[in-house]
């Protein structure tokens, strides 16, 4: 199941599924989030070898790539674009900062895994692991909505 | 360069290299303080760190632009912390063991914590940095 917006019931059975719907929105997100794309394939173009950064660093995977690529494309498009970052451990990041500290960091691994941090305006920090396979779950999106506006 | 134990009082940096983030001019950003999973130990997470020792901010801007140019990325700058910043945060220690690099001696953090614990606190670390822009 994949879950495009919080705000949206529809569900979709199958990635094939999701996967059609996500073609009509990937039109307006390539305009939207062009620059942070085209950073994302270039992560992944230059990344994808182990000892990227001339010492130990890991390979992106396949993986982690097409996690951080579908939650860019599906994102919800009242919400600003993340910029795109690359670990030493190969997992993909994309990131929403503030000027006030506030901060959602996703990272992609190479096992279907999403990692958030999460710094509020409040004070609060919190941390957590889920599937990629949930995409913007009620979780994720109330922390966008918290950082991302 | 001394190899010294690491001593109350140093300062330790971690060149910034990526892109500028355009939400936070000045702030660190990039992957400076992200370690690194060894596989064989799925506990130990690492990064290379720097000792000041006796160089001058400019000195290690230098060894910084040389080394962004050897990897070919772009350098944003030093970012410069104290020993004592890095030990308050939990679960992380410098190991006392230097690594020659680039002719430069590196430390090693080692991380006790998991993902994304460890993604959190090294946040927290890099807000605590002193970040010199080149």
């Amino acid at each position: 199941m994949i879950v495009l917006e919080k705000e949206c019931s529809q569900t979709y059975s199958s990635v094939t599924e999701a996967e059609k719907i996500l073609q009509k929105h990937e039109e307006s997100q390539r305009t939207k989030c062009g620059h942070a794309l085209q950073k994302l394939v270039s992560i992944y173009e230059r990344c994808s070898s182990p000892g990227w950064d001339a010492r130990d660093a890991e390979a992106v995977s396949l993986v982690g790539y097409r996690s951080a690529m579908l939650f860019l494309l599906i994102l919800p498009e009242h919400f600003s674009c993340p910029v795109p970052g690359v670990c030493a451990n190969g997992q993909i990041t994309l990131e929403w900062r503030q000027r006030d500290g506030r901060l959602l960091s996703l990272a992609f691994d190479d096992q279907g895994f999403v990692n958030f941090v999460v710094f509020l305006k409040d004070g609060a920090e919190l941390c957590g692991v889920q599937t990629v396979f949930l995409g913007y779950d009620d979780t994720i999106t109330n922390f966008l909505q918290n950082v991302s506006q | 360069m001394s190899i010294s134990p690491i001593e109350p009082g140093e300062q330790l940096a971690l060149y910034v290299t990526q892109e500028q983030d355009p939400f936070n001019d000045g702030q660190l950003t990039g992957n400076p303080f992200v370690p690194r999973h060894a596989l064989k130990n799925d506990k130990r997470l690492e990064t290379s760190i720097i000792r000041y020792g006796n160089r001058s901010s400019d000195e290690m801007k230098d060894c910084g632009s040389h080394w962004a140019k050897y990897v070919k990325q772009s350098f944003l700058g030093v970012a410069q912390l104290s020993i004592e910043a890095v030990r308050m945060i939990p679960s992380l220690n410098v190991e006392h063991t230097p690594r020659k690099w680039e002719s430069l001696h590196s430390d090693i953090i080692n991380w006790d914590l998991k993902e994304p614990q460890y993604r959190l606190q090294a946040e927290k670390l890099a807000r605590k940095a002193n970040f010199i822009s080149v």
